[in-house]
Parts: structure tokens; C-alpha cells; sequence
């Protein structure tokens, strides 16, 4: 354990050597989602090949954002972005309703802790024992959502956000959620508090044969 | 070549390529961002990274483990010839630029900061950006001799050796009267 001292011979305490390290990198500009959009713009620029379409169909965002505490995990707020430009936690590859190849992937984020919080660590281990592949759904949670999503379709129809035809894919968010509550069964099995964990879901969709995609 | 004379094996060249590229672009703009003077200018860095990571697709490694630091390789080869990135600026990297400017939080450098920075800047410029893309890139001391271009031994030894004098010059227990701004173990 190291102790910085600042001009004012006040006190910080710093675990590692590795941390104070760590501790000075310079800031970088804030990840946000129009920093996503600008710099797949530069890679789409750059990696010229014929492109294949991110599509945003799980709740509208590609992106889904849990909070661990409480009785239930619960969806973040919509402007959280997951970041594609780091590792997932864990993956699954899975087809959608409209037919395209999926990925859906999970990361384990700390929420006002820092990542090597004990429960951080616990929460991702579980993650990466979870068997993606195998994973059983509730079917009561199942239909739930896929009726949810069947409503929240047709309200967007209705006021043109979205054309008929579009298709949700309602089970993912089912598969994040069951995902997430297990993270957080796990994480107080282990008798840690999962409150300041967030479990964010991507996925990303498209044929991956360097074909054209036409959209929605 | 154009997307549409690629043959079968440069489409899955190139789609394996762009899976890399968007799995660790953001990793790469960050990267740039802390090692350029002007944050803006980690735009055209990337824009020109990417370029050169295109172009030299028929030499990207079979393991896709080795697919990171070989990125990272080619921005760091970007920063030691900065000066052509802003000579081939695009709408893309034009538009990252201008956010990049606006957004990029003001430095502030405290001092806590400054008495662990200047004990790394002290280890001189091989050891040092060894021991930044393993801390603040969270690169493997492996991944971290490939993107140096040095074998992974050598890196290993080095970065023992950096860790040492960081701890010899980080590890003074504070005396009475001892100038402000180090740091000790507790």
C-alpha cells in the first residue's frame, strides 16, 4: 500500500504501485455515443470492404444496461452504450427473428466502486462460468417480453418511428436479464453486495460474408 | 483493389480484419489520445492507423490473440511518423477531430499524479512506454513486446527491472521537513 501526498501534505492511499501507475494515465475524451458513431465512421473509411449493417433492434439500442442491486436487476438508463472497442465478459452466437447471424455479448462494469472490487471480480466469474450455450430461459419471462416488445412494436408503428415489418428481438433481452439475475444470485451466494454492478448486453447482427447488407 | 474484386480469401481476410479493428478502435483512439500533445490530433492518427493496418492485411498474424498488439503496433509506428496523418484527413477523421477538441476534458495535473509520473519518466523511453502499455493500455508485458518490437524475454526483464527502480524511487518512508509531493508505503 502506497501513500501519495500532495502539496498540501494531505494523504491519498493508493493499493499497489500498480495503481499509482495506473492512476496517471491522461484523460481521455468522454465515451459516449456519438464518440462510438465517429469512430466507426473513421473505420468504415478506413476498412474498406462492402459493409454489413449494425442493426439496433434489441430495444431499440443494441444495447441493454442492468443494475444489479435491489430484488431485481433493472434496466439502466437508455443512454449507456456498451463498448465495442473492449473485450466482452462472455459472448453467445445466436440467430435473430429476422434470420442474421447474432452475436450477444455481456461485460461486467463497476458502478461508483473500483473494478477490483471483490464483487466485480466475483460477478465477472460468474459470468465466465455461465454456459451461454446451455442457458435455460424462463418461459414465463419469455413470453412476458416477447409480448412487451410485440406492444411496444406497434406503438412505434404507429407514430412512424419505425416501418411494419421491423422486427424486435424481445429474447435477447430475456437472455440478458436471465444472465444478469444470475450474476447477481452469484455475487450474493457469495455474500457480496451486487449493487454497484452493471451488466451491459450488446449485439451485433448482420451476415459476416462481406455481402451487402439492405437494411431493415 | 476494390471491395468488389476481393477474392474468398481476402473477404475473410478483410472480415476478420474489420472484426479486429472494431473490437479494439476505440482501445487504439485511446491509446493515441494520451500520447499526442493535441487530443485532436489522435483522429488523424487513427484514420492513418487504420490505413496502414489495411494495407498490410496480408501479413496480420493467424492467432487472433496476437491480433490486439499487432494493432497497437501499427499506432505506435503512427506516432513515431506523425506527420503524415494529418495529410490524409477525411470527413471521418474531420469530424472526430472537431469532437475530440470540444469533449477532451482539460488537464489536471495533481500532484500526487505528477510525483508517480516523473518517477516513470525517470525510467527513460524503452523501459517507460514498456510500462505504460502494460498500465494504462492493460496490455500483456507479451502483447507489450510485440507492439515494442522486442522479444517477449527482453520485455519481461525490463519490466522487472522498471518495476524495481519504480519502487526504490516510490518507496521513501516521509521524514519530517521532506519536500511535498512524493509518495511512500504505508
Amino acid at each position: 500500500m502506497y501513500w501519495v501526498r500532495d502539496d498540501f501534505w494531505e494523504v491519498k492511499v493508493i493499493d499497489s504501485i500498480d495503481d499509482a501507475i495506473a492512476s496517471t494515465a491522461p484523460t481521455v475524451a468522454r465515451r459516449d455515443h456519438e464518440l462510438f458513431d465517429l469512430v466507426e465512421t473513421v473505420v468504415e473509411e478506413r476498412i474498406p470492404r462492402r459493409r454489413r449493417k449494425r442493426r439496433a433492434l434489441m430495444l431499440g439500442t443494441g444495447v441493454l444496461a442492468l443494475l444489479l442491486g435491489g430484488t431485481s436487476v433493472a434496466l439502466a438508463a437508455p443512454d449507456l452504450h456498451w463498448p465495442w472497442g473492449t473485450s466482452p465478459d462472455g459472448a453467445v452466437e445466436r440467430v435473430n427473428p429476422a434470420g442474421e447471424s447474432c452475436t450477444l455479448a455481456f461485460k461486467v462494469h463497476a458502478e461508483g466502486v473500483p473494478e477490483t472490487d471483490p464483487a466485480v471480480v466475483v460477478a465477472r466469474e460468474v459470468l465466465s462460468a455461465i454456459d451461454l450455450e446451455t442457458l435455460e430461459i424462463d418461459p414465463a419471462l419469455r413470453d412476458e417480453n416477447r409480448a412487451r416488445a410485440a406492444a411496444d412494436m406497434e406503438r412505434r408503428i404507429s407514430l412512424g418511428v419505425v416501418k411494419r415489418g421491423t422486427r424486435a428481438d424481445p429474447d435477447a433481452e430475456t437472455i440478458s436479464r436471465t444472465v444478469a439475475e444470475l450474476i447477481a444470485d452469484g455475487v450474493r451466494a457469495a455474500g457480496l453486495d451486487p449493487g454497484h454492478i452493471v451488466v451491459e448486453g450488446g449485439m451485433l447482427c448482420g451476415d459476416d460474408d462481406g455481402s451487402r447488407d439492405d437494411g431493415n | 483493389m476494390t471491395a468488389a474484386e476481393m477474392t474468398g480469401t481476402d473477404r475473410e481476410r478483410g472480415a476478420r480484419l474489420e472484426r479486429a479493428v472494431r473490437a479494439n478502435a476505440v482501445d487504439l483512439l485511446a491509446y493515441l489520445e494520451r500520447r499526442i500533445d493535441t487530443p485532436a490530433d489522435a483522429a488523424d492518427a487513427l484514420g492513418e492507423t487504420l490505413l496502414q493496418v489495411w494495407r498490410r492485411r496480408a501479413k496480420m498474424p493467424a492467432d487472433d490473440e496476437a491480433l490486439r498488439p499487432w494493432l497497437f503496433a501499427f499506432a505506435r509506428n503512427t506516432l513515431l511518423n506523425a506527420r503524415k496523418a494529418s495529410r490524409r484527413r477525411t470527413a471521418g477523421t474531420t469530424a472526430l477531430r472537431g469532437y475530440l477538441a470540444a469533449a477532451h476534458p482539460a488537464v489536471v495535473d495533481h500532484a500526487e499524479s505528477l510525483a508517480v509520473r516523473e518517477a516513470v519518466a525517470a525510467l527513460g523511453p524503452d523501459l517507460r512506454e514498456l510500462v505504460l502499455l502494460v498500465h494504462w493500455e492493460g496490455l500483456s508485458i507479451s502483447d507489450a513486446a510485440v507492439v515494442l518490437d522486442i522479444p517477449a524475454s527482453t520485455a519481461r526483464s525490463r519490466y522487472a527491472v522498471a518495476k524495481a527502480r519504480l519502487r526504490d524511487e516510490l518507496d521513501e518512508a516521509p521524514q519530517a521537513g521532506q519536500k511535498p509531493g512524493g509518495i511512500s508505503r504505508a
